[in-house]
């Protein structure tokens, strides 16, 4: 085994070996997204639960009250609409509040006296809704969205038998919808029976995921590689380390290769938890066949965005040792890649919302500065194919991965390595003779 | 260069100087030999230098000033083939925390040869830790760790051992024990020592020759005996402080003062 094979070793065993690390950049990312989705699939469970015991109470002072009166035709399309309805009787409003309360509904509807009599005569009948908040959780709020829906659907109903009574021989659905709107999604110049809501949530869905991932591992990857050279400096290994006859640069490239295989096991495990975290959220499943109207991706886009990736990782993790070379300390070098958390950050934020051409020409020429951006770009151009400026950034890539490997392997071989101290927060002292 | 008489010196130190900033001044001049098959102690007080020079001689440090000569080979210049022929064990080191003792001279033996097996076995027998060799290192006592790493200097067939403090921490069995594996190893291979310690009774039985730094340049030198001649003194201790101290009185500890 050669130097670099050796130190490759090291590194991997070292890593892998490390409960912390372990735990944190391999399991816990397989494990975490999972059990998010069983969390959320739960809490939907419970609120179709408490839908169902606690639901909806009913008040009607409805004097025409019976079978056939348009409160009874409210509580069927309360019912329709999967909410459980129960009556209450009282002496007025205010004691239906309290028994509702006590009886530990979500909504009080309360109907009143004159509905039916309002809504035959062509008038607006006026119900009071009470939204009863406990503990403010989202089932509170589900339930009263439920009810609202509900009252829509009821209105719904009564203009279109109102419509009817005034023109029997017309449509109510053309009098309802004197325009209708049939959508297209227009894709490359090309027209698909597909909803344009559908098409853009599926390609917002794609894009996002991975400046979101590449966010979270750029970030966990950086706290690995600038800790890998202070761990050395922590636990007192580097002056016998520099010692060694092996050249600094492999030592460099050794430390880097490292922290790039466990990277890529944590993107791994990464994908693994966000499949099964969509799956159980029934995202990703498909409104619409995005591949139908040719927005699969092409082989060339997906090189592209794996290269711009793997490019990505090896600048930001050769500008973490970069950073840590610096730093005395673990805790040192993690409070100063902070610093690099910025350029991470920013560009991904950025272009999860708004697409490159429609940045301000000051703002583009930021973000195309920043090598993290590229993988965002290469992943949007998988669907808009404009991978000019993907292409040019992965040029601009190498150069920029090319020169901070050059100024790292530069302080490598030298003695700035064992002298250079940042102690965030403490007072630097100066050399020991 | 290096050589004198037709002998190449293991080391030789010509005028170095090492200015870290304008204030800090810690090696100011400095001039020593080491033959083959010598053990060489420097001794001086804290802040002398010691560990400074030291780091210049493996490789770490540049000099400001002067030349440094490892077999012959300048340690500015050549520094690959100057760390092929040496050995150092830092005054404060540690072992990686996740492998075992074993791994580590594993890892370590790799750079000194195809397969570092016979480099290996050298280590694991002047370690001398049993069964515990393959325990982690994390496991380790402060002694343990110790003994790890001077087997992991002595181990490899080096030219110039280059060692600090190296039986800090240990007993006084284990600190014999590794006076004496020093000592054959340099012996039975020919090889030289260079080594820093506190320890003025560890100096005396170790080293051929000795040399006193104070303030960064080099006050005396020669074998224990004739320092101890000369300074009219029956151990080390008392030229070491005739040597620092001067006529200056000794330094007064906080409630010493009587």
């Amino acid at each position: 085994m050669g130097p670099l094979g050796n130190i490759v070793q090291k590194e991997l065993l070292e890593m892998v070996r490390d409960p912390r690390l372990l735990l944190g950049m391999l399991v816990v990312p397989m494990l975490i997204f999972p059990v998010m989705g069983v969390a959320i699939s739960s809490t939907q469970e419970a609120t179709e639960e408490a839908m169902k015991t606690s639901g909806v109470a009913l008040y009607s002072q409805d004097d025409s009250d019976g079978n056939g009166t348009y409160a009874s035709l409210l509580h069927s399309y309360f019912e329709l609409s999967n909410l459980t309805v129960r009556n209450i009787t009282a002496a007025d409003e205010a004691g239906a509040l309290r028994k509702a309360v006590d009886n530990g509904a979500l909504v009080l509807v309360a109907v009143p006296a004159n509905f039916t009599e309002d809504i035959a005569g062509l008038r607006s009948a006026t119900a009071s809704v009470y939204a009863i908040f406990r503990d403010f959780s989202m089932t509170e709020g589900t339930v009263y969205a439920q009810v609202t829906a509900a009252i829509d659907g009821f209105n719904s109903l009564m203009v279109a038998e109102r419509l009817h009574s005034a023109y029997p021989n017309e449509s109510v659905q053309n009098l309802t919808f004197p325009l209708v709107a049939r959508s297209e999604s227009v894709v490359r110049g090309r027209a698909h029976d597909a909803d344009p809501n559908a098409v853009g949530a599926g390609v917002m869905s794609s894009t996002m995921m991975m400046p979101t991932m590449l966010m979270l591992l750029l970030i966990m990857a950086g706290q690995l590689a600038a800790t890998s050279v202070a761990m050395e400096k922590e636990q007192k290994t580097l002056e016998v380390l520099l010692s060694l006859p092996v050249r600094r640069i492999n030592i460099l490239i050794g430390k880097l290769s490292g922290v790039i295989v466990v990277s890529l096991l944590a993107t791994v495990s990464y994908l693994v938890g966000f499949t099964f975290y969509f799956n159980s959220l029934g995202i990703g499943g498909g409104q619409v066949n995005l591949a139908s109207l040719g927005l699969s991706p092409e082989p060339a886009g997906l090189a592209l965005l794996a290269a711009t990736l793997l490019l990505s990782f090896i600048s930001a993790l050769s500008l973490a040792v970069l950073l840590s070379v610096f730093t005395k300390d673990v805790r040192s070098a993690q409070s100063l890649m902070g610093v690099l958390y910025i350029p991470i950050l920013v560009p991904a934020l950025i272009l999860m919302f708004a697409p490159l051409s429609s940045l301000p020409a000051g703002m583009q020429a930021v973000v195309l500065a920043i090598p993290f951006s590229y993988p965002i770009i290469a992943s949007q151009a998988l669907y808009t194919q404009q991978y000019l400026p993907a292409v040019f950034g992965m040029i601009y890539q190498v150069i920029f991965t090319a020169i901070v490997l050059a100024l790292a392997a530069r302080i490598f071989s030298t003695e700035r390595i064992l002298t250079a101290k940042i102690e965030l927060g403490k007072k630097r002292k100066a050399p020991e003779n | 260069m290096g050589e004198r008489g037709g002998l190449t010196a293991s080391l030789e130190i010509n005028g170095l100087v090492k200015q870290y900033s304008a204030q800090i001044r810690a090696l100011d001049g400095i001039d020593l030999r080491v033959e083959e098959g010598e053990v060489f102690g420097l001794i001086g007080p804290n802040g002398a230098g010691k560990s400074t020079c030291i780091r210049i001689v493996a490789t770490l440090l540049s000099p400001t000033a002067g030349t440094v000569l490892v077999n012959g080979i300048d340690v500015t210049r050549e520094q690959m083939a100057v760390r092929r022929m040496i050995s150092y064990l830092p005054e404060e080191a540690g072992a990686y925390e996740n492998l075992s003792g074993e791994e580590y001279l594993r890892f370590m033996a790799r750079f000194y040869g195809d397969d570092g097996e016979e480099v290996l076995k050298r280590g694991v027998r002047i370690a001398d830790l049993g069964e515990r060799i393959k325990s982690k290192t994390k496991e380790y006592s402060k002694g343990m760790k110790r003994r790890l790493l001077i087997g992991r200097t002595l181990m490899t067939e080096s030219r110039l051992y280059i060692m600090d403090e190296p039986t800090g921490g240990l007993d006084v069995l284990h600190a014999h024990h590794i006076r004496n594996m020093i000592k054959e190893r340099v012996k039975q291979t020919g090889t030289s020592a260079l080594v820093s310690s506190h320890n003025l009774l560890e100096v005396e039985f170790l080293c051929d020759r000795v040399a006193i730094i104070d303030k960064g340049r080099i006050t005396c030198a020669g074998t224990p005996a004739e320092l101890k001649a000369r300074y009219g003194s029956a151990n080390l201790e008392e030229v070491f402080m005739k040597v620092v101290l001067g006529d200056r009185p000794l330094p007064v500890t906080a409630g010493g003062g009587g």
